[in-house]
Formats: C-alpha cells, sequence, structure tokens
C-alpha cells in the first residue's frame, strides 16, 4: 500500500520507557483493588443492612456506576470537580475514579459472597457471644472470601485493562507511554502491537499466578 | 478578529447530544449484532469436542478479552490500512466492538450450550436426528433462553465500552462531551448529562435482564 | 478462569509472532515506495476530505450551531472550490496532535490543514507542503506566574499537548520545568484555567487568542512569540503530484491577496511575511 515495512527495533529499543509505564498501571491497579475491596465490602454491608435509607443509597450507587462509563466517570471527577473548585490532581482522579468504579462491581461480588454462607452460621456465632465485628472478621469473611476469590481475580484484570484509560487524563501508564512512543517514531502499529503484547503478557501472568494462589488456599474443603 | 464566546449551552448543543446518542446506539446495536454472528460459530467451535476447533477458538476469545479495548482499536482505525485495508471511521467503530462482543459473546454461546443437558442430545439422536438438526431444533432454542441475561449484560457492557470509540473522532456520546466542553468549559454539566444519557440507555436495559432472568427461572 | 496451557499457547504464539517480525527490523525501507496520487483520486471521488481541528479557536472550532469553522476551514473551502478541483468538502476533525499524521497515514484524510507546523522529524513520516502562515510559540499563563522568557518556565507546571512541536520546545528550553500532557490544546488550557498547571506552551495566536477570550481576565500571554513556526499542509509521502498542487494553491493563495483577507478576518492584524519557496 504505502510500501510500509515494519520495523520493531525501534520500539524494542524503548521497551525500558514502556516497561516504566507498565508498572505505573500495576502500581494503580493495586491500589485500585485495594481500595474498591474496602470501599466494596462497605457498600454491600450497606445493602446487607436493615436501615432502608443505607440500603438504597448503596442500590442507587451501584446502579449509577454500573450503567454509565468508565471514561465519562472519569473525565467527570478530572475536569468537572475542578470548574466547582475542587482541585484533584491526576493519578489521584485516576485513582478515585478506578476506586469509585470497580466499588461498586464489588459491592455486588462481596454481596454475593456473604448472601453465599449460610444464615445458621451467623445464627451460631451470634448465639456463641460473638460481637458483629467479630461475627465478619472469624466467621463469615473467611468463608465469604472463598466465593468472592474467583470474580475478584477476574476484576482485578478488569482493572489492569481498563486502566488504560486513565491516558485520558495524563497518567503517565502503559498506554499513555504507547502513546508517545507512537508519535515519536511514527511506527502506531508496531507501537500498539507492542504495548498490546505487554497488556496481554501482564494479565496472562498475573490471572495465572492468582490461580495457583487460589488452588493453594482454597482446595481444602470447608 | 471575531470572538466566538459561548458560555451555556443552547439549543445546537442540545441536538448534539441527541446526535451522539442515536450514533452511539447505532454503532452499539450493529456491534453486538454482527458480533453475535460471529460468536455463534467461535461459541460453536469452543464448546466442540474436536481440540483442532475448541483450541484456537479459546486463544481468540483469550488475547480480545486480556488485551485493552483501546489498544484493540488503535489497531484496527491505524494499524490495519498499513495493510492495505482502507476502513472509515464508522466501520473502524463498529469492527472494534464487533470484534471485542464476539469474544465475550462467544463465552456466552459457549456456556449456554453446555447448559442444555446431556439427555436432550441423547433423545434428540436417539430419534435420528444428525448434529445440525439436534443444534437447529433441540439444543440452540433452549440455550437461546440461557444467553439472554448475560446477552443484555454484554449490550450494556458494549454501549459503556463505545465511549472509547470517541478517540478516533467519531461523533458518538462521549465525542460529543468532549466537544461541548472544549467549546464552553462547563464540564461539570456537560458529562452530568452525558452520564444521564448513558444512564438512561442502560438502566432499562438491565431492568430488562433481570426481569427476563426471572421469567426464564420461574418457566424452567 | 483462565487454563494456564492456554496461556503457554498464547505466549509461544506471541513469541513466534515476535521473532517472525524481528528480521523485519534490519531492513530500513528496503520495499519499493508506493505512488500515490491523491490529486487524481479527489477528482475522481468528487470530494476532499480535509482534517482540521474542531478545539483550536480561531484556526478550526465549533460555533454555537457546532459547525467547524475558522481560518484552517476557510482555507480548505478555498482548496476545494477552486477552479480545477470544484469538489465537495468534508471535514475530519482529528482529535488530537499526533492523529493529524496518523489519519493522513492511514488515507482518513487527503491532507491535514490544522496549523500544522513543519518540523523536522514529522518530515520523515509525511511531507509539508511551503508555508501558508507564519506563527509562533507563546505562553498562556496564570497571571501570577509572570512568564516572559523560557528561563521562567522552570520550576513550573506546564501543560503542553502530546506531540506538539510546544512540548518539545519546553524539553529543551525549560528543561527544569515540570510537564503535564494533554491529548487536545483545549484540555491543556482547562487545566491553566484550573489551577492545575501554571502555563500552557502552545501556538501563538491560540494564545493571545484565549487570553483574551477568558471571562475572569486572570491569564496573560507573552507578547512576542518565544519562537517561529511555519504552518503547512500535510500531505503523504511519495504523492508528489498533489504536493506540487498544493504548493501552487498556497503560492496563489498568498499572491492573490486572499490570505491576507482571512488572516484580517480572523486575526484583525497583518501576517507575518511568508517567504514565496522553502
Amino acid at each position: 500500500m504505502h510500501g510500509y515495512v515494519f520495523q520493531f527495533r525501534p520500539i524494542f529499543q524503548e521497551l525500558p520507557l514502556l516497561l516504566s509505564g507498565a508498572l505505573v498501571t500495576i502500581h494503580i491497579s493495586i491500589l485500585t483493588l485495594f481500595f474498591s475491596f474496602i470501599v466494596g465490602t462497605m457498600g454491600a454491608l450497606c445493602r446487607l443492612s436493615r436501615l432502608r435509607w443505607l440500603n438504597v443509597a448503596a442500590k442507587w450507587y451501584v446502579e449509577f456506576i454500573r450503567n454509565t462509563p468508565l471514561l465519562v466517570q472519569l473525565f467527570f471527577i478530572y475536569f468537572g470537580f475542578s470548574q466547582i473548585n475542587i482541585e484533584v490532581p491526576n493519578y489521584l482522579a485516576g485513582l478515585i475514579g478506578l476506586v469509585v468504579n470497580n466499588g461498586a462491581y464489588l459491592t455486588e461480588i462481596v454481596r454475593a459472597g456473604i448472601e453465599a454462607i449460610h444464615k445458621g452460621q451467623f445464627e451460631a456465632g451470634l448465639s456463641l457471644g460473638l460481637s458483629f465485628p467479630q461475627l465478619m472478621r472469624y466467621v463469615v469473611f473467611p468463608q465469604a472470601f472463598r466465593v468472592i476469590y474467583p470474580p475478584l481475580c477476574n476484576q482485578f484484570i478488569g482493572i489492569i485493562l481498563w486502566s488504560s484509560l486513565v491516558s485520558t487524563i495524563a497518567v503517565e501508564d502503559l498506554a499513555l507511554r504507547g502513546k508517545e512512543l507512537a508519535s515519536t517514531t511514527f511506527r502506531c502499529f508496531e507501537t500498539y502491537a507492542v504495548v498490546t503484547l505487554v497488556y496481554v503478557v501482564m494479565t496472562l501472568t498475573i490471572s495465572g499466578v492468582l490461580k495457583v494462589l487460589g488452588r493453594r488456599f482454597f482446595s481444602r474443603p470447608a | 478578529m471575531p470572538q466566538y464566546v459561548q458560555d451555556s449551552l443552547n439549543l445546537y448543543d442540545a441536538v448534539l447530544f441527541l446526535q451522539g446518542l442515536g450514533n452511539t446506539v447505532a454503532l452499539c446495536l450493529l456491534g453486538l449484532g454482527l458480533g453475535t454472528l460471529i460468536a455463534l460459530f467461535v461459541g460453536l467451535a469452543r464448546a466442540s469436542h474436536f481440540r483442532w476447533l475448541s483450541w484456537p477458538a479459546g486463544l481468540y476469545i483469550e488475547i480480545i478479552r486480556d488485551s485493552p479495548l483501546l489498544m484493540q482499536l488503535y489497531l484496527v482505525f491505524f494499524a490495519l490500512p498499513l495493510l492495505g485495508l482502507q476502513v472509515p471511521i464508522f466501520v473502524a467503530g463498529v469492527a472494534t466492538l464487533m470484534v471485542n462482543a464476539s469474544a465475550f459473546m462467544a463465552e456466552i454461546v459457549r456456556a449456554g450450550i453446555q447448559s442444555v443437558g446431556r439427555d436432550q442430545w441423547d433423545a434428540a439422536r436417539g430419534l435420528g436426528m444428525g448434529y445440525p438438526q439436534v443444534m437447529r431444533w433441540v439444543v440452540m432454542p433452549q440455550a437461546f433462553r440461557v444467553m439472554i441475561p448475560p446477552g443484555v449484560g454484554l449490550l450494556i457492557g458494549l454501549i459503556k465500552d463505545s465511549s472509547i470509540i470517541s478517540v478516533i473522532s467519531y461523533l458518538e456520546l462521549t465525542r460529543v462531551g468532549q466537544i461541548l466542553t472544549e467549546k464552553t468549559f462547563l464540564s461539570f454539566q456537560v458529562f452530568g448529562i452525558v452520564a444521564a444519557l448513558y444512564f438512561v440507555l442502560c438502566y432499562p436495559l438491565s431492568r430488562l435482564a433481570l426481569y427476563v432472568e426471572r421469567r426464564l427461572k420461574v418457566g424452567g | 478462569m483462565r487454563i494456564t496451557w492456554r496461556s503457554v499457547g498464547v505466549g509461544i504464539l506471541i513469541g513466534v509472532l515476535a521473532l517472525l517480525l524481528w528480521p523485519q527490523a534490519a531492513k530500513a525501507g528496503e520495499a519499493g515506495p508506493v505512488m500515490q496520487d491523491t490529486l487524481n483520486t479527489v477528482i475522481k471521488r468528487g470530494e476532499l476530505i480535509v482534517g482540521t481541528f474542531d478545539f483550536f479557536p480561531p484556526w478550526g472550532f465549533r460555533d454555537a450551531q457546532n459547525n467547524i469553522v475558522g481560518m484552517d476551514v476557510d482555507i480548505a473551502k478555498e482548496l476545494a472550490g477552486d477552479e480545477v478541483l470544484k469538489v465537495k468538502l468534508t471535514l475530519v476533525p482529528v482529535p488530537t496532535t499526533q492523529d493529524r499524521i496518523n489519519f493522513l497515514l492511514s488515507g482518513k484524510i487527503d491532507v491535514a490543514i490544522s496549523n500544522f507546523t513543519a518540523t523536522l522529524p514529522r518530515s520523515k513520516a509525511i511531507t509539508f507542503s511551503n508555508p501558508y502562515v507564519i506563527d509562533g510559540i507563546g505562553a498562556i499563563f496564570r497571571k501570577e506566574a509572570k512568564i516572559k522568557t523560557w528561563a521562567d518556565l522552570n520550576e513550573k507546571k506546564v501543560a503542553v499537548t502530546t506531540g506538539s512541536t510546544g512540548e518539545i520546545l519546553v524539553k529543551e528550553q525549560a528543561p527544569k520545568a515540570t510537564l503535564l500532557r494533554f491529548d487536545q490544546a483545549s484540555t491543556a488550557l482547562l487545566a491553566v484555567q484550573q489551577g492545575k498547571a501554571d502555563a500552557q506552551i502552545e501556538d501563538y495566536t491560540y494564545t493571545v487568542y484565549h487570553a483574551g477570550r477568558d471571562p475572569k481576565k486572570s491569564l496573560g500571554y507573552i507578547d512576542k512569540p518565544l519562537a517561529f513556526q511555519p504552518y503547512c499542509f500535510g500531505v503523504r509521502k511519495f504523492d508528489q503530484e498533489w504536493l506540487n498542487y498544493v504548493n501552487f494553491f498556497i503560492y496563489r493563495l498568498q499572491q492573490s491577496g486572499k490570505m491576507k483577507e482571512l488572516y484580517k478576518k480572523w486575526f484583525n492584524a497583518e501576517p507575518f511575511r511568508v517567504s514565496p519557496i522553502w
């Protein structure tokens, strides 16, 4: 067509640059997982609460997040809040956006995990005189976690892939490094092919490791 | 010099919002429709007993599910033409969503097929039906019912994913949000409206999925 | 959950692909260039597809009716409507700076008329026409920041557009400045307005225009451009006939006084003098 010849060497030469971006991706993904798990747990407890307003508030949070795109949520947090004079630096905005977004999905995952536990467990624990926090910590969570683990791992993989959107608000992750590289080398196909490769390798490795860990810790019978 | 300053949204902007909404819907319906067609084949291959069919299908599904949609879009839009394939903007958007949807839909198809009990297969074979007949008259109709709730979920996901198509300058809803923010700098209002419009699209669908799921469970 | 042996298969496939394509890295542009003939393609198609910006007043932006207007748009209209072409004009708003090159290379547009600064590195990928206007690099900044020269940018947060000439110049001239990269000039400007950045480095006419239109009057701009930049049309490589055509078109545009007229319309000033050939 345009007499195009693939040249991968300029891309592979800049691999350290791409990998520094990959590091930022992993960094923000892990932080997101941590915080959104906390948010998700709180959300799940709200959803299971007997206080109607907590229940409804959490429900609307989840519905709103799950029915709007992450990109719009990121733009809203980064640009929208600044307009009403709440300053948010870009990495923080990306993190908050990802946490708020994944928190909604994790709310449902954690809730499903807790609901999967037989009611008898709660009653037995309460009759033993355990307080609510103790009940949660020693009875509910260990069992719930087994149910939560597979969807949680899938969610983490999703976080890594969708974190590429923070590149649109100037966070120097793998996707942004890829864009930079494509613009300096003018070789978009090679750059994006390599960046995709790095993402695939990252996600496959991490999901493989998580699966092995899962087998190790959860293969014992309940 | 002719200064152009716009400090609030006007009627033309409202029209643009509706245009963006319409374009998003068109993009997603086409992407899902074509993607489902592909997914039927890939899903069947994946559920097949033949390793030479199920393994490459699995590879296809795995690679697409494990790479970011943004990168898939760039590859389709910028890279394919370098190999001789001209791709206009709308086609590139549809193609990317189609390929992406096909991978996720294929898994749904596979799960649907595998949800049909073995006894159904055996009974149909016992009646003397060949493989295509079994598929067409016995398995697929039942699998179809199982596929609808996650299928609707996929459509919702696709509508949200279509926001990425804004980066190739296609006039869908998120791009309208960007254009209007550039013009007026009213990002809070503009993106608030954009989010609300997406919600209006997706929420009814998610209620529909729940409704269908409940109806199917009761019906058995 | 993912099955590990399939992951191995994927890894092998990717590795094989990379290895297969590696030898290409040694050859540098060996394959024969394919000659382009955009001029005849445009005439045959009856449509000229021009890439412009839609967020960069006054060169290419959206008006109240959300039509794309601007200096570059007017020039594109002249090009499409001239005596030879007389074709329909289709404007493709290019989302970001480097997309001009990407869209051009992938055949989405016939020519890029979008305050495109000619630089040597960019000339490796595409071909530039003769300059049709001379602009410069300016800075728009919050009045408290008081930027006068490149040196003032050090130790400050500077918003730039990814892949723009401004970005490259800041890296050279003010290495100690903290760069905030954005996909588009308008988002970079928003960052300055919202205080996320102290200054934005962008094309001179852009900074003058926006400093003037800021309702809060809190933005300042530099009087004289920090550097001079020629704007040219961007076309694909190996497209000699088209390049000759647009070059002559530009010469005619300036010689007939049309350029002066348009510049006056949009900038209410005289354009900088452009030499007729490189």
